[in-house]
């Protein structure tokens, strides 16, 4: 069906264009008019990273530094706590606060919070940006994983105790291996929030800690485009190597992860 | 008859008391109490209470909603910009689901379209913006064959970058949601049910498929709306100056050196919360009513 | 352990409400060593809150249970020595057969050669000898079944208590299923409380009998008394049947 091919061709377009001009940017260093596209091939730019000069390897690890913590500990605690959610009678009630920081805008939320972190002597400092971060993360583990404890995973448990089982046995022995998927996603995704995350390093990093996405934001600012683009694709990297090696119970099941 | 209150704390159960408890305890940290506090506080701080220019209580800074030609507008931007974007990215992601199918699970396509899922949003703006700005790459290819004069996309009135970009975000995720959702609802059947009792294909579609998948999926539709209703990046790179998003119009509020404009900020804040906390519980209530 | 027919389970008067739906009403009954418990009712009727709450997994407003002569009222779920199983089989996942059924005597932490031998012999036992090595999800229904009971039985609960065991399978596997845990049952001595909404099943698998309705349980004398006793609706499937001819 020809219809259907151009529909399936733009889709492909639409999803393999933005990285490729975002890397074929990242490679030229000028975009004179009335050029199309840029010119000044010069993969030479990536080598900058290493030097420092433009600070992308330690936005980079800076960003790292944040969202792998950020991603492990929200995981673990959501699982941990929507476990607790869905053994209270007032679920139901509860999970209303659980939407609320994960729906509300980031940047709204760390500027309602400012003074709570510059009471406690955390704006500026990478500790305060993973603390912002947490609270959103966190949000979306706990919904999250509230689906799949309402599931067979409190069956699960119950059947560990009957079989003589203690708590830390039925977690150590069998609700963590067998959710292994679940958990990744939930990790992969609470990733995600972190790593792209704009919002809450501007206004609790105060503009000292620069991440991937702070480094975006300012390189566009300096018009810069073809560093925003580097910035951008080392942005979208990690994701997507992610992404590749974990694609069999990545996104197998979406219907309950927003 | 004997009161069998749990007197005797057995190990395995009190292990996972104490999980519990840890639960509530993080829960309470890390969710509710950041709330309570966000809102708190802006409502506090929008009424003149705190600040080193706290005023004492005032209405002054409320009374600018009306007053001032920024923060009304830029709430109905905002609900323009989330209108138009969820209607266009659910349109598009029953359309996907429903003309591709099952295709989109398979091969070059099953690929593609996790690609915007891990597309961080500062990024596809820029992309946007490199593709739409009048010194964009779609202005230049027109200019090359002598078309000049396209329409302004970027930082234009009716912020059609800004919906363009949250649209192509979001497709992919109600494509896939919605497949995902034919598949557990078990559509075809409901499909040759249709059939069977009379219907052609397009009344099936539209009489059946279509309001079950947008039916189930109402919790993602609604959490899409808000979404683009607060969001930051998007429209801090394709957005107009007058009138801003919401967030943005927050954070240019703050960060101003004038200090008795702070205030204003938390009056969005404040307001934008209580939409948004309205929405849900809106949801909320009608979903429950649903159920029982 | 009590001689057959001495009472190993008493439960005596229990309740339990949700808010304010009262679940169960003043539940007693007894079951014997080495006999199985047929609990008839349909869904709704409180036969799944009964058995969680034998098995420890859920509180109780009032009542008392009395295992082997002992107050278990508050013991917990894992001291109890009684196994409460599903209406599906709910194999772990993550483990094969050989170690879904392993499972109770590794939280013993019994030595890894031993379980070998009791897991073996086990499967003999269920003839899933050729089966150790799959995982639940290359099961038929009737091996997943017979993993789930295996995985029970290995740790010798002082009793089971199943909850429509037999539900989830069909009609023939789930008559091979009745047979077999009817043998097993006997030759191992085990003492069960069975609950079904299937007439049929309660007949089959039942020493003796009770009925549960609204939270109330009716315990007969006998199996005549159950099937004479109007609410357990065996006479009116005896008429039915009769009136075929």
């Amino acid at each position: 069906m020809p219809i259907k091919r151009i529909i399936t061709g733009l889709f492909l377009l639409g999803a393999f264009l933005p990285p490729i001009v975002l890397l074929y940017f990242s490679l030229t260093s000028r975009w004179p008019l009335p050029d199309i596209l840029p010119v000044g091939f010069d993969p030479a730019l990536w080598l900058s990273i290493w030097w420092g000069a433009n600070g992308l390897l330690k936005a980079t690890v800076l960003s790292a530094i944040i969202a792998f913590p950020v991603a492990f500990l929200s995981t673990a605690l959501g699982f941990i706590t929507a476990r607790a959610l869905n053994n209270s009678p007032r679920r139901e009630g509860l999970m209303f606060w659980a939407l609320l920081p994960f729906a509300m805008s980031p940047v709204i939320l760390s500027l309602c919070l400012l003074y709570l972190f510059l009471a406690l002597n955390l704006v500026g400092s990478v500790s305060g940006v993973f603390l912002a971060q947490m609270i959103s993360s966190f949000a979306y583990a706990v919904i999250f994983f509230t689906a799949f404890w309402s599931g067979r995973a409190r069956s699960l448990e119950e059947l560990v105790y009957t079989l003589g089982g203690t708590t830390w046995q039925a977690f150590k022995g069998v609700l963590i291996p067998a959710s292994i998927g679940p958990l990744a996603f939930c990790f992969f995704q609470t990733f995600l929030l972190s790593w792209f995350q704009y919002g809450m390093p501007l206004v609790i990093g105060a503009g000292k800690v620069q991440t991937l996405p702070v480094k975006v934001f300012a390189f566009l600012g300096e018009a810069s485009p073809h560093f925003a683009a580097m910035a951008g694709v080392l942005l979208i990297v990690p994701p997507m190597l992610l992404l590749w090696f974990n694609r069999k119970y990545l996104f197998e099941d979406i219907t309950h992860a927003a | 008859m004997t009161k069998t209150a749990n007197n005797q704390q057995s190990p395995a159960l009190s292990q996972s008391k104490m999980l519990n408890i840890t639960g509530f305890g993080l829960f309470f940290v890390l969710a509710i109490f950041p709330i309570v506090f966000s809102i708190g506080f802006s409502l506090i701080y929008s009424l003149g209470l705190f600040g080193f220019f706290g005023t004492g209580f005032t209405l002054e800074y409320f009374a600018k909603i009306f007053s001032a030609t920024e923060i009304l507008p830029a709430f109905i931007l905002s609900s323009y910009v989330a209108a138009m974007s969820t209607v266009f990215t659910v349109g598009l992601g029953l359309f996907i689901a429903l003309y591709l199918g099952r295709s989109i699970k398979k091969g070059s396509l099953s690929l593609a379209i996790y690609i915007p899922l891990i597309m961080p949003s500062a990024v596809a703006a820029m992309f946007v913006y490199l593709l739409l700005s009048d010194s964009g790459l779609l202005a230049r290819s027109f200019g090359a064959m002598g078309m000049h004069g396209l329409p302004a996309m970027v930082n234009d009135s009716f912020a059609i970058g800004i919906i363009i970009t949250h649209v192509g975000l979001g497709v992919p995720f109600f494509a896939l949601l919605f497949a995902q959702i034919a598949e557990k609802a078990r559509l075809n059947e409901v499909k040759n049910l249709c059939h069977s009792l009379g219907a052609n294909t397009l009344q099936a579609t539209h009489k059946a498929i279509v309001p079950i998948l947008l039916y189930r999926a109402r919790p993602q539709i609604l959490l899409s709306f808000i979404f683009v209703f607060g969001s930051f990046e998007i429209p801090a790179i394709l957005g107009q100056h007058t009138p801003e998003m919401i967030s943005v119009l927050a954070v240019r509020k703050l960060g101003l050196f004038d200090i008795g404009q702070k205030p204003e900020a938390f009056v969005v804040a404040f307001i934008y919360s209580i939409v948004v906390i309205g929405l849900l519980w809106f949801f909320y209530k009608k979903r429950d009513r649903n159920a029982n | 352990m009590p001689h057959k027919g001495t009472p190993l389970l008493e439960v005596k008067n229990l309740s339990k409400a949700y808010g304010r739906e009262q679940v169960l009403n003043g539940v007693s009954l007894t079951v014997a060593a080495g006999k199985t418990m047929a609990v008839l009712g349909q869904s709704g009727c409180g036969k799944t809150t009964l058995l969680k709450i034998l098995a420890g997994l859920e509180g109780l407003d009032n009542g008392e249970v009395i295992l082997n002569g002992q107050q278990i009222t508050a013991a917990p779920p894992r001291g109890r020595g009684m196994v409460y199983l599903y209406q599906e089989a709910l194999l772990f996942p993550h483990l094969n057969v050989f170690d879904n059924i392993a499972f109770g005597l590794k939280l013993k932490k019994m030595p890894d050669g031993e379980i070998s031998y009791k897991v073996e012999e086990k499967l003999v036992a269920l003839g899933l000898e050729q089966h150790a090595h799959k995982m639940p999800d290359q099961l038929s229904g009737g091996q997943r079944g017979r993993v789930n009971f295996g995985r029970a039985l290995i740790i010798k609960p002082k009793m089971l208590l199943l909850d429509e065991p037999f539900g989830a399978l069909d009609t023939s596997t789930r008559a091979r299923m009745q047979n077999l845990f009817t043998d097993v049952a006997h030759a191992e001595g085990i003492s069960t409380l069975f609950v079904t909404h299937d007439l049929k099943e309660a007949l089959l698998m039942g020493d003796t009998f009770a009925h549960m309705e609204g939270g109330n349980l009716t315990s007969y004398a006998s199996r005549d008394a159950f099937i004479n006793a109007p609410e357990t609706g065996v006479m009116t499937e005896r008429d039915f049947w009769q009136g075929l001819d």
